[in-house]
């Protein structure tokens, strides 16, 4: 069945088209969901929640862009929602930045499987966690991030900074 | 990073490394989703169930008090005339209002009909003598997840995305964004040492033509929503029933029809007040039809007119004394011109179901009236006249619709509902003048323009 044909199908309630639209992208969306997790348990609680909101905001959909990346900013959404009102951003640790970087071997990330890389991203406290997500994978600004999380844009993108060091420098620890 | 492009290869290198990373969550999760859209569903037409019941409540006990309060005034006009006329007036004569009443009526329509009945029907008439038809007469959100939605403020930017979902940016919107504030500066010039040169794709360039495949609007999708929000075009068949009565008190409540200008329906209604004259009167079904256009400004709510065209027929028979009867009859015909605003409460691809709250003018174009004089169940003599019928009619119609989809283009609905008829004495005796709230159904066909 095409896609269309599904989104039409999940438009007039079809639970067999609704279950295919699902089975479609939940994968992928455990993927994204996996990044702003702590564990595959919060992340299928943010997926759970993620596709109730996409059936029942389908009709919302314009299709000016892919329903993928519709979906996903919905997923990311829905993920920052629950840790928002779990007030984990605002109680997020902090974390001690890297005094020095030193020379940078530009093929240690290289030597890591996505799932590693993800380990690894996981590993960072929550808020650091979250900006690392927005900016440097789903490609919002520091601005949009500031708006998202309610933080000043400096706040953004000194904890994008500190956790970009702290990454590198346990990425080459983890390398050694 | 002033007046740069705040995204680098870092990032870029990070974005392609879980572009095509998945992991197939439990079985479990489906289970949830379903079992929790299933509780939304039931609740949102509970809901909304609920909204149109309390609505059609209210509506029918604002109108029945409506209806009560005007009758009881009418009355209190009638006795307040008597009052004055007959002064004074003794307890008893309160103790009777229906004799009151009917007295008041009886002389108010006996000096208007007269002059215009003084002449009786003729005593012979040519018309041949004619067997009589014994068929007398023809005679049911944005809801809650929306406002959980809205909070995410972001969701409604016009964000452009790839196909993975990742933003993708213009250089000259990125060169407009605002570059920060107060940062640890060398925190920073060490962060950006960790660069890796991954030029795959410049971000604002399109540099494959595959990119551009899902920025085209989807045709299917993109003309379904073009659709919902256009014109329809309905054909309308209404109906209710017809009523057969015999209290006369209420059938002939003269309050609300124009009498005394219409002396055809003077005599008849002289004659209705002597009770044991008329055996009873059937007004049949109110036969309407016309064409309808609606407007749909969202899914949520449009306007519709159009144009009606109602027939009411109502025929009244007399006792039948040494084998004679006389039946009084008239066929009212209206234009009628409609306005409604309609709230969808429920809406698929198939089936829809809305809320229509309007009102009625209707002006009557002509009225024809019929007295035939059976002896035997033969006719023996009859009139017949057509007058013009002055003055309007208004009414609200309150409905519930419900529509079904056959093709995209085409669909059939029903819609019962509840019309109000707003008496103001100018209309001749017809159907709405014994009761004026109706139910109505109407019925009909809609084509998607």
């Amino acid at each position: 069945m095409e896609m269309n044909e599904i989104i039409r199908g999940c438009l007039d309630g079809n639970r067999k088209a609704q279950k295919q639209f699902y089975e479609h992208l939940a994968h992928r969306m455990m993927g994204v969901c996996l990044r702003y997790a702590d564990d595959i348990e919060m992340a299928e609680d943010f997926l759970q929640e993620g596709f109730i909101k996409v059936f029942t905001n389908l009709k919302n959909f314009r299709s000016e862009g892919a329903i993928e990346g519709w979906v996903r900013r919905i997923m990311v959404n829905t993920a920052l929602e629950i840790l928002r009102k779990n007030d984990v951003l605002k109680y997020s640790v902090d974390i001690e930045a890297a005094k020095a970087v030193g020379d940078v071997n530009p093929d240690a990330f290289q030597r890591l499987t996505t799932a590693e890389l993800l380990k690894h991203i996981q590993a960072l406290p929550v808020g650091f966690r979250t900006v690392f997500n927005l900016f440097a994978i789903e490609g919002y600004t520091h601005r949009e991030i500031a708006e998202l999380l309610n933080i000043s844009v400096g706040t953004s993108k000194s904890q994008y900074a500190r956790a970009k060091v702290w990454l590198q420098k346990r990425i080459e620890e983890f390398n050694l | 990073m002033t007046g740069k492009n705040e995204h680098t290869g870092f990032e870029k290198r990070m974005k392609e490394a879980f572009s095509d990373f998945s992991m197939h969550p439990d079985p479990a999760v489906w289970s949830r989703v379903e079992k929790n859209l299933s509780r939304r569903k039931k609740l949102v037409i509970f809901y909304r169930a609920a909204i149109a019941a309390s609505f059609l409540l209210f509506l029918s006990a604002g109108s029945w008090w409506l209806f009560n309060n005007y009758r009881t005034q009418s009355e209190q006009q009638l006795v307040s005339k008597h009052e004055t006329a007959q002064s004074p007036v003794t307890s008893e004569e309160y103790e009777a209002p229906d004799e009151v009443y009917n007295d008041l009526i009886k002389e108010q329509t006996e000096k208007s009909s007269a002059e215009a009945f003084e002449k009786k029907m003729p005593e012979s008439s040519e018309i041949k003598p004619v067997k009589k038809d014994e068929k007398i007469t023809d005679m049911f959100f944005d809801d809650l997840s929306e406002s959980q939605i809205a909070v995410q403020q972001h969701m409604d930017k016009p964000l452009t995305t790839d196909e993975s979902g990742y933003i993708i940016r213009a250089e000259d919107e990125l060169s407009e964004l605002p570059v920060s504030d107060v940062i640890d500066d060398q925190l920073l010039d060490r962060a950006d040492t960790i660069e890796i040169d991954v030029p795959a794709i410049v971000q604002g360039q399109i540099t494959d033509p595959k990119q551009l495949e899902y920025l085209s609007p989807d045709p299917d999708i993109t003309e379904t929503k073009e659709k919902s929000g256009n014109w329809q075009l309905a054909m309308t068949y209404g109906m209710i029933q017809g009523s057969n009565a015999n209290d006369f008190t209420n059938v002939y409540n003269d309050s609300k029809a124009d009498f005394t200008n219409d002396p055809f329906s003077s005599k008849f209604i002289m004659e209705s007040y002597q009770r044991s004259d008329i055996e009873n009167t059937t007004h049949s079904h109110p036969l309407t039809i016309g064409l309808m256009i609606n407007r749909s400004f969202s899914n949520i709510w449009g306007i519709e007119s159009g144009l009606l065209f109602t027939k009411l027929k109502s025929v009244s028979k007399t006792e039948i004394v040494n084998n004679e009867f006389i039946e009084y009859g008239n066929d009212l015909y209206y234009i009628g011109l409609p306005f409604s605003v309609r709230l969808n409460m429920l809406h698929s691809r198939r089936f829809g179901m809305y809320l229509s709250q309007g009102a009625v003018l209707e002006k009557g174009v002509r009225i024809r009236y019929h007295m035939q004089h059976y002896v035997s169940e033969v006719l023996k003599d009859s009139e017949h006249k057509s007058n013009m019928v002055e003055g309007v009619q208004v009414s609200s119609l309150t409905a519930l619709g419900f529509e079904y989809h056959i093709t995209e283009t085409f669909g059939v609905y029903a819609q019962p509902g509840l019309q109000i008829f707003f008496m103001n004495k100018t209309q001749p005796f017809n159907i709405r003048s014994s009761n004026a709230i109706w139910p109505s159904m109407h019925v009909g066909v809609k084509f998607q323009l």
